[in-house]
């Protein structure tokens, strides 16, 4: 029933891609995400391209996956390209069908708007398809815990991040149970009237929610009874470690910005 | 109504990474009014198996017919609505289906899902709870103020309301001591005799199995590799025991006993008080044991 799904999946795998530190990953990601904003140019975005093709294929992710967890994405696409199309009235008129006018930039303008978003979510599926969520937890904490010093809890944040990716699975689980529990008693919920599709998503929320608490007050007795007292003087059983390929990205990454900035129109 | 599988297959996630083969060519066939039970260690595709009786899988390959319907990979959902109708599933931990304000709607949601004559239907409750073990004062209750046993009994009750013509049974009675596997049990021996609905129960415990069921089928991976009458079955030991599964316990002495005694006994079914009488007649009629 979720087999669809894929936002936060993480395909395990032995890449290039898989191989890298999860701090590497996500600096990179963040990197990409604000040079994006700055290309203006057609150059920019066939290099983009370019790398983001070099990206797949070292992330040995199937294309099946990515055109799945892409999908979603090209609706909000098409409607900003639409917007920007209708919108930007700069430049020479391309043509015109009825009363509408498709001016040169409002087309341009589209275009790199929604390459920019494409581009955007790509990369960033990647770091979640291809980065586990422990991994990615564990590197956020280490990268925002210089800001404890001005009592950003990074600790606990992290904690609470990973509790919450931890138990994704199983609350899935569980809807799926519920789910088909409801269905045998004939509960209906994708077809029948609005009112009956209510009463089947109440069937569903409400045995979700109880259970949902109950185990948040057992996990909080587990972690209890193991001695949890919060993060103070915590050891890590999983160190991250920084590898050759972390430093030839990060170089390669700030190769490419350089680059970007000089195609800068 | 009785139900057939005609080389189903069933594969979890086609076409990913995590696909996986949970039935493989299985034949099974139920029939009319009959108690079966589906015997397996977990993960071995006993609950897959029944799921497709109401349309909650549908087979990757080959039919399942239930009824005069028939439930193929590409059935519309208006046949599997309306075979739904006729299937009661009682799952693991039913109880965590309950939610309704009080007892008396969780157990009309069912029948009113199902277009039946609700108002009917709510006549009979108090006969309903009295048949699964509680008294009808619970009926204005909230499900959740009741305790862990009494929320397990309106579930099934919430599953029996729709009166169904197959009744399968998922672990009805995981997670409840042995008193109160027993009680859970008795409720639907008696519920199958009254209203003789084709049985089908999902166990992992002989003792179960055997106090109920006229036939068996035992899975592992996802494939049915013994049936018969349960004397047939406790007949293979040796290959129960490689599916990390063993005959009951109450078999086990009866099946010594013969071998010692030389006396036989007409079927394993039989109580202790019964069984000892047994003997005591075949003692007396000359069958003497060597002791």
């Amino acid at each position: 029933m979720f087999e669809n799904v894929i936002i936060g999946q993480y395909l395990p795998g032995r890449s290039y891609l898989h191989h890298m530190d999860p701090r590497a990953k996500i600096a990179a990601v963040v990197f990409l995400i604000i040079v994006i904003f700055l290309v203006n140019s057609w150059h920019g975005y066939a290099l983009f391209g370019g790398a983001a093709i070099a990206v797949y294929f070292l992330s040995g992710v199937p294309f099946r996956y990515i055109r799945k967890g892409m999908f979603p994405v090209f609706i909000l696409v098409i409607l900003t390209f639409f917007l920007h199309a209708f919108f930007t009235r700069d430049g020479e008129v391309l043509f015109s069908i009825g009363m509408f006018s498709f001016y040169e930039e409002g087309i341009r303008q589209g275009l790199f708007i929604s390459l920019r978003l494409l581009l955007l979510v790509y990369f960033t599926s990647l770091l979640t398809l291809t980065t586990s969520p422990i991994d990615l937890t564990d590197a956020l904490e280490q990268m925002f815990s210089p800001l404890e010093r001005f009592k950003f809890p990074a600790y606990d944040v992290a904690m609470m991040m990973s509790i919450a990716i931890r138990f994704i699975p199983t609350l899935l689980q569980e809807t799926e149970k519920i789910i088909k529990a409801q269905t045998a008693r004939g509960a209906d919920f994708n077809k029948g009237s609005m009112r009956d599709r209510m009463q089947a998503f109440v069937s569903l929320l409400v045995p979700l929610f109880v259970r949902a608490f109950r185990r948040a007050e057992d996990l909080a007795y587990a972690m209890e009874a193991r001695g949890y007292n919060g993060g103070e003087g915590r050891t890590k059983l999983r160190l991250l470690v920084w590898g050759w390929r972390d430093t030839l990205c990060c170089c390669l990454i700030a190769v490419f910005g350089v680059i970007l900035l000089f195609l800068r129109q | 109504m009785d139900v057939n599988f005609q080389e189903v297959s069933h594969v979890y996630m086609q076409k990913t990474p995590f696909e996986t083969l949970a039935l493989k060519n299985v034949n099974a066939y139920f029939r009319a009014s009959s108690v079966t039970a589906v015997i397996g260690r977990t993960g071995s595709g006993k609950s897959t198996l029944v799921q497709h009786i109401n349309g909650l899988l549908k087979p990757s390959a080959g039919v399942v017919s239930v009824g005069e319907h028939h439930l193929e990979a590409k059935t519309k959902r208006k046949t599997v609505k309306a075979v739904r109708s006729h299937v009661g599933m009682v799952f693991q931990y039913p109880e965590h289906q309950l939610f309704e304000e009080t007892v008396e709607k969780d157990l009309l949601f069912g029948p009113k899902n199902k277009g039946m004559d609700v108002a009917e239907i709510q006549k009979k409750l108090p006969e309903l709870l009295q048949q699964v073990g509680l008294s009808e004062s619970l009926l204005k209750r909230s499900p959740f103020e009741l305790s862990g046993g009494q929320m397990r009994r309106v579930a099934i009750a919430g599953v029996l309301a729709t009166n169904p013509d197959i009744l399968i049974l998922d672990e009805p009675t995981a997670g409840l001591d042995p008193q109160g596997q027993k009680e859970i049990l008795k409720l639907f021996m008696n519920w199958q005799r009254t209203y003789q609905p084709t049985t089908i129960m999902i166990t992992h415990q002989m003792e179960e199995a055997a106090a109920f069921a006229e036939y068996m089928y035992v899975m592992e991976d996802a494939e049915i590799k013994m049936q018969g009458e349960p004397e047939t079955i406790y007949a293979q030991r040796k290959k129960l025991q490689e599916m990390d599964l063993d005959i009951p316990e109450q078999v086990q002495v009866l099946q010594q006993i013969e071998q010692d005694s030389g006396i036989r006994f007409p079927h394993y079914q039989l109580s202790p008080a019964e069984a000892a009488d047994y003997w005591r007649r075949a003692v007396q009629n000359g069958g003497v044991p060597r002791v």
